[in-house]
């Protein structure tokens, strides 16, 4: 039944072995050969632009989360309405009221949204 | 005129009283005023309990004599189960009839006995609640039309059995003994509940009606008036003579093991006797316990019908199961009440093991087969057991009231503090003489009589049974004349102050009475002597209608085994169609069954071919007040059919007094009686047995003492294979997410982190720089991973992850 | 496709649902003051609604599905949406009191108790693998912010975290099975996969059908909480609020049964596939009941005793779903038996929580058992109903819980399920489960009641009193007269088994 997958498992498993012993050979070549002088400098993360001032670690207000939630949640469902808007006169009426009923029920959760104060920042 | 028809009033009556006391709680309740009601409120439940108790004796008394034995039947179609239809109804033949006089009659006493006994308790109302509520149990149970209904109400009086005994929960022993009670007679009733449910899928029906009862000629119940008997009911007829009823037979068996304390489930019932006194008269003497020996009496075909079983190669007839396991704890309960100090828990295991000489009776009748493949019928041990049954109530009742009132008196309940009660409590002292006589077989009180049928059917049956029970029936004298002995004569030793710091025993005093510190010990109040005396009474006659000769009980009371069971093999050529294949196989040994064409009576309208599971329901329109209407339906042919009835084999015949045996077995049983009765008398005159006294016992001898006094150390037994693994099990399964897992995820971190420490070399020796990165990867993942250890989510993840494994790896099959 | 006004005759239950939890989210937003008792009747009104137009279909409805397929209004349906519906109206009458007292009153919580009952629904009427899983995602996000539901609490916050993670885990699987399902059988459909399944040479040697087969058991066994899947259980019941825990309990797990018996009941007719998911189930079922018995011994805490229970009561109801695959004969005497089961278990689970949501001691929540101590007395009905729900849980006659235990156990004892040890399992399980149910018995009426400061306190305004009333009737009554549903229970599990039989021809 995988028969016809087996090529292609050798075929990676090639390519997986020729990627490692190439990375395993360059740094062994390079650790060979290579010169060894240190400083400072080089050994910063970026040699280039500003100096790093404290950590990555910042903790964002818990805002920013909601409202890119609210905007993934509202964004994905109104891509809905291309695919709909292709095929509309294919569907007619029917698909006219049903996508009326979606938009109804994503118009119902954004206005509990607006009235819970969600899109409120303070 | 009152007549049968008032049937459901009896067990009604007491319910009513009980939802009074409820209803009445909840209302001070909700007026705020307390939930306690007031003692007079008692009064409303012992006269209740009373016009119940008249009713009964007036419907038994139409159904075993203005009736002549002829049931009375009522129901109604309550529910269906598959294709079988359970009618929920009353029904009251001639052995509920004697039921019900023993089970109201001793409620009713021990309810007005209760009055004096548990005057100003703080919750004496409670107490009549919980009484009330087990009094309607167990008449419910006696009048029941259906298995499921007598299961109902079996559960029931457990449950009320278990409040009654947790009473004075105070006692941490009561609630301990409640629970142990509850949930040990429990295991029974499982066993019990299997076997009905196999019984209404192999027959179709729960209705005793259709199941075992009949009449002596093996015609179906009708409107002809005949005297009903316990025998093969037309719905049994296609399971006759196979071992599926065996089993069946077993496992409703193993609902009486629980409830009438046989071996191995008889651990419960001296534990309860931390119950007020009363209640162990009530439901641990006298009714509830003997509801398991009713139990089996009820479905007695079932047991008498079947195949004999085959177990590891022994083979045996599930009554000759019964008759021994009752043999042997009435033997082991007779020797463990030998060294019992507490004067209930000697009378405790003194009915454990009446209740086996019951079950002896029960288990040494119904048929044997032969050597040569004939059945014979042994007619005496069915009734022996019923009528030994109520008899014991009575003397059973009538002695645990009557040390309820020695307790009362002498506030302890060590017999050993006791002595010279005679001459204090002159009332008490000659009732509980005459139960005691009555226990232990004196001629001519009631315990003589029944006792000696059940030696007659063990004779009948098996010589060893016999001389077993005989053995018993001394061992019983033994200890009853220790008891009384040593508590009633001799000089008063002084109770509860002879002796301090004995607090196992102490604990009673305050409850048991409203005064501590005693003197004297005094006579009990009128309220409480009156039931005393009348139940003395009746143990000294109610053995007068069983007499050898003239047995009205007997004739009353009885099994019958269906026409053309008991017939020769030569015969059966006649009857042949009559009985399914597996019967057919079972009668005739040799293989001599002809292939016989049709028999010229059976027309095929009869249909007598073996019914298909559940393809006969009952008629569902209700039938109405129908002392004569019964659920069997009329295409149902009687077994045999009418051309038997006048057959000269009928086994409905009247036993065969043989009445030298009569004489040779009252004799024997006399001498036994009497031996004990010397042996004790002489051994605790003056005390002399005292085998408490260190030194007093050879090694060997305080062996075998330590055997008794520990009660075989069953509990000791249970508690080690039982109580403790099933903890075992339940701290395993909890700790399952602590430990196991645990173990789990730290075997994955360790491994995770081993890579990782390896990977991490592998960095620094091999790929120093470049590939840094990737032992940094690896370095976050074992941390990740050693975090996992603390967080439990991540358990849990695992744990269905190994599940989704287990899953597939059950359902898929490896190739 | 066409969708008529039939079709929307037919899932009108579900959408007066849907829609009303979407009105009393919007009212509660909108005019913010208004009374959650009033938000509270008004979706009890709306229950009672859906109710009475599922009522219509009683018992038989309709076999044809519609939706083209996805939606199959028949008896089966009706019958488990009218359980949901009475779960959920039960807990709104019990919740209502609770939080007000917790003092998180808000219009969400009943919104999500509608929207919990319409994902249940939605599964219990599915015809198609999809609709199964929408009605499954509906229902646990919902039970999820439930969880989660008293934000203040830390124990909440961590219930509602773990439910989700291990939910998402679960319904991840069943996708994956949905998936392999559809790899074998071409479509999700229950009667086209049925057709493939039962057409297929060798299905019950399929490695693929089995995989998915055994994936979408893990998502079902998760949802109603079987063994090894019970895992979040006992944290799960224990963090959530009270009354979300009563709700939580009995409808996911009417609705994960539901399915689950939809599902396995009609979709896989091979005998031989029937027989050895049937061997796995039981081991389940065998499994979930020791585990789950022998595990609430030793609870202190009533929420974790309930959810050991819960638990246990599960494996009861898979012994039922095990006489289902392994009887072909009779694949309805399971059917009915798991129908009568999953009601009686919602009105006697509902009744217990339904008393610990009445009583409070100095403020908090009564929930370690001793507390119990003489509750019988000093509350005589609490006290009584306690005592009643939990002998119903432990199965004593004369209540609800012994006939569906007996209905179980006749379904399993049938020779053609042969499967003696499963029933010997149940029956001693059974045993063990006494000795815990009847230790809060032995708490409330065998031990001196509590007096002065320490004391319990109960507080039972009309909603609650109304639901646990309703509660105990419910137990009490299927106990005393159980013939009705009975019947009707079987009428259904025959149009079930019909309707398997239909989709093969």
């Amino acid at each position: 039944m995988l028969n016809p997958y087996i090529p292609v498992l050798i075929l990676m498993a090639v390519a997986v072995a020729v990627a490692a012993g190439m990375s395993v050979a360059t740094s062994l070549i390079a650790r060979i050969f290579r010169l060894r002088r240190p400083n400072p400098i080089k050994s910063q993360p970026y040699e280039c632009g500003m100096t790093p001032i404290g950590g990555a670690r910042v903790r964002f207000s818990v805002k920013f989360y909601l409202v890119a939630m609210l905007f993934i949640l509202f964004d994905v469902e109104a891509i809905f309405l291309y695919p709909w808007a292709v095929v509309h006169r294919h569907l007619g009426w029917l698909g006219l009221v049903e996508m009326g009923l979606f938009i109804g029920i994503l118009a119902a959760g954004y206005l509990y949204l607006w009235k819970r104060g969600a899109f409120e920042w303070d | 005129m009152v007549d049968v028809h008032y049937t459901p009033i009896i067990p009604l009556l007491p319910l009513v009283s009980f939802a009074l006391f409820v209803l009445g709680a909840s209302v001070r309740s909700w007026l705020g005023k307390g939930a306690r009601l007031s003692d007079q409120v008692a009064y409303v439940s012992v006269a209740l309990m009373g016009v119940s108790w008249l009713l009964a004796l007036a419907v038994a008394f139409d159904v075993l004599v203005l009736r002549s034995g002829q049931p009375y039947y009522y129901a109604y179609p309550w529910l269906s189960v598959g294709s079988v239809l359970i009618r929920f109804g009353f029904m009251v033949d001639p052995m509920s009839a004697v039921m019900l006089i023993v089970v109201a009659t001793v409620a009713f006493g021990v309810q007005w006995y209760s009055l004096g006994y548990i005057a100003g308790d703080e919750k004496q109302p409670r107490f009549f609640a919980y009484l009330s509520l087990f009094s309607s149990a167990m008449l419910a149970l006696v009048v029941a039309n259906t298995l499921l209904e007598l299961f109902f109400a079996w559960e029931i009086m457990g449950l009320a059995s278990y409040l009654l005994i947790g009473f004075w929960y105070e006692k941490p022993a009561a609630m301990r003994a409640a629970k142990k009670a509850f949930v040990v007679t429990r295991v029974g009733d499982t066993f019990f509940f299997i076997g009905m449910l196999w019984l209404v899928l192999q027959t179709g029906t729960t209705d005793f009606a259709n199941l075992v009862l009949g009449t002596a000629h093996g015609g179906a119940l009708s409107a002809t008036g005949e005297n009903a008997v316990i025998t093969g009911g037309p719905y049994l007829k296609a399971l006759m003579g196979t071992t599926t009823l065996g089993w069946i037979a077993l496992l409703i068996y193993g609902g009486a093991v629980g409830k009438s304390a046989q071996f191995p489930l008889h651990v419960w019932l001296p534990d309860a006797m931390e119950g007020p006194t009363p209640v162990s008269a009530l439901i641990h003497a006298a009714t509830m316990v003997a509801a398991g020996v009713y139990l089996v009496a009820r479905m007695y075909p079932i047991f008498d019908l079947a195949a004999p079983l085959t177990v590891l190669g022994i083979t045996f007839r599930p009554l000759g199961l019964v008759a021994l396991v009752g043999l042997g704890t009435a033997l082991m309960a007779a020797y463990i009440a030998f060294s019992q100090s507490d004067i209930k828990r000697i009378l405790a295991y003194s009915t454990i093991s009446q209740l086996g000489f019951m079950f002896i009776g029960l288990g040494c009748g119904g048929t044997v087969v032969g050597e040569n493949g004939v059945r014979t019928f042994l007619a005496i041990g069915f009734s022996a057991a019923m009528f030994h049954l109520m008899t014991h109530a009575f003397f059973k009742g009538l002695l645990f009231l009557g040390s309820g009132s020695v307790i009362h008196g002498t506030g302890t309940q060590d017999i050993w503090k006791m002595g010279g009660l005679w001459r204090h409590m002159r009332w008490t002292a000659i009732t509980f003489l005459i139960g005691y006589a009555a226990l232990a077989g004196v001629a001519p009180l009631a315990g003589f009589w029944s006792k000696d049928q059940i030696l007659e059917a063990a004779w009948e049956y098996n010589r060893l049974i016999f001389w077993g029970a005989l053995l018993g029936a001394g061992m019983t004298a033994f200890y009853m004349t220790r008891l009384w002995t040593v508590a009633f004569t001799g000089q008063w030793s002084g109770g509860e102050a002879a002796a301090t710091g004995h607090q196992a025993v102490g604990g009673h005093g305050q409850h048991d009475h409203g005064h501590g510190g005693h003197g004297l010990p005094h006579e009990s109040p009128r309220s409480m002597l009156i039931p005393l005396v009348a139940l003395a009474g009746l143990a000294a006659v109610a053995g007068f209608v069983g007499l050898p000769k003239a047995n009205r009980f007997g004739e009353m009371v009885k099994y019958v085994p269906p026409p053309g069971w008991l017939e020769p093999a030569g015969a059966v050529e006649e009857h042949a169609l009559h009985l399914p294949t597996p019967l057919r196989m079972a009668q005739a040994p040799g293989g001599t069954v002809p292939d016989s064409p049709a028999v010229p009576h059976s027309s095929p309208a009869e249909g007598d071919s073996p019914r298909p599971y559940g393809a006969q329901q009952l008629a569902p329109e209700p039938l109405q007040g129908g002392a004569l209407s019964f659920p069997t339906e009329e295409g149902l042919p009687a077994v045999g059919g009418e051309a038997h009835a006048g057959a000269a084999h009928t086994p409905a015949g009247h036993h065969e007094v043989d009445m030298g045996l009569v004489w040779r077995i009252g004799l024997l049983s006399t001498l036994a009686a009497l031996l004990g009765i010397l042996l004790g008398a002489s051994g605790y005159r003056g005390r002399r047995f005292n085998f408490r006294a260190p030194g007093a016992l050879t090694p060997m001898e305080s062996a075998v003492y330590a055997l008794s006094l520990n009660k075989f150390y069953l509990d000791e037994i249970y508690w080690a294979i039982l109580v403790t693994p099933l903890f075992w099990v339940t701290r395993t399964a909890r700790a399952v997410d602590q430990a196991i897992i645990d173990g789990l995820v730290n075997g994955a971190g360790l491994v995770t982190r081993g890579i990782s420490v390896l990977s991490r070399l592998v960095d620094i020796w091999v790929v120093d720089g470049l590939v840094n990165f990737s032992g940094w990867i690896c370095g976050r993942l074992g941390q990740g991973l050693r975090r996992l250890q603390t967080g439990q989510v991540q358990n849990y993840v695992l744990v269905v992850f190994i599940g989704v494994l287990l899953v597939i790896a059950a359902l898929v099959p490896s190739r | 496709m066409q969708i008529t006004p039939r079709d929307i005759w037919n899932i009108s239950p579900h959408l007066v649902v849907a829609a009303l939890g979407l009105i009393i989210l919007l009212i509660d937003a909108i005019w913010p003051r208004i009374s959650k008792r009033q938000l509270a009747n008004l979706a009890l009104l709306g229950l009672i609604g859906a109710g009475a137009l599922q009522a219509r279909f009683w018992p038989r409805g309709q076999v044809t599905p519609v939706l083209g397929g996805m939606i199959v209004p028949d008896g089966y349906t009706a019958f488990f949406n009218l359980v949901l519906l009475v779960g959920a109206g039960i807990s709104l009458l019990l919740s209502t009191d609770y939080l007000e007292w917790d003092g998180s009153a808000h219009g969400e919580y009943h919104a999500l108790v509608l929207f919990t009952a319409f994902g249940g629904m939605v599964m219990a009427a599915a015809g198609h693998l999809i609709v199964v899983f929408l009605g499954l995602e509906i229902l646990s996000i919902s039970l999820y912010i439930l969880a989660g539901y008293q934000r203040e609490r830390r124990e909440s916050q961590e219930a509602a975290l773990k439910y989700f993670l291990l939910g998402a885990f679960a319904s991840a699987f069943f996708l994956y099975g949905m998936a392999l399902v559809y790899g074998y059988a071409g479509s999700l459909d229950l009667h086209a996969i049925a057709r493939a399944a039962g057409a297929g040479q060798g299905a019950a040697a399929n490695q693929l059908l089995l995989t998915g087969i055994g994936l979408l058991l893990v998502g079902f066994g998760f949802k109603v909480a079987v063994v090894p899947f019970h895992i979040w259980t006992p944290d799960v019941y224990e963090g959530a609020p009270t009354s979300a825990t009563a709700f939580m309990s009995v409808v996911a797990k009417a609705a994960g049964f539901a399915a689950f018996v939809r599902v396995f009941a009609l979709a896989f007719p091979g005998a031989d596939l029937r027989h050895q998911v049937g061997a796995v189930v039981a081991s389940i079922a065998m499994l979930t009941m020791v585990v789950g018995n022998t595990a609430a011994v030793l609870q202190t805490n009533i929420k974790r005793l309930l959810a050991y229970s819960s638990i246990a009561h599960a494996g009861y109801i898979l012994v039922g779903v095990v006489a289902v695959l392994r009887n072909p004969a009779a694949p309805a005497e399971g059917v009915s038996a798991v129908l009568f089961y999953t009601l009686a278990y919602t009105f006697m689970n509902l009744g217990a929580f339904a008393v610990v949501l009445a009583l409070r001691r100095r403020g908090e929540e009564l929930l370690n058992i001793e507390e119990y101590a003489g509750l019988g007395f000093r509350y005589p009905w609490l006290g009584a109903l306690m005592a009643l729900f939990m002998l119903s849980l432990a199965g004593m006659p004369p209540t609800a819980g012994f006939f569906a235990k007996l209905y179980l156990i006749r379904a399993a004892l049938s020779p053609l399920v042969g499967m003696w040890w499963l029933v010997i399992t149940l029956a001693l399980t059974s045993v063990v489960s006494f000795y815990y149910y009847i230790r809060v018995v032995t708490v409330m009426y065998m031990r001196p009641a509590v007096e002065g400061e320490q004391a319990p306190q109960a507080s039972a305004g009309p909603h609650l009193g109304t639901g646990l009333a309703l509660a105990a009737l419910g137990t009490i009554l299927l106990g005393l007269i159980p013939a009705g549903i009975l019947q009707a229970a079987q009428q259904i599990a025959e149009g079930l088994v019909e309707l398997g039989g239909m989709a093969l021809r």
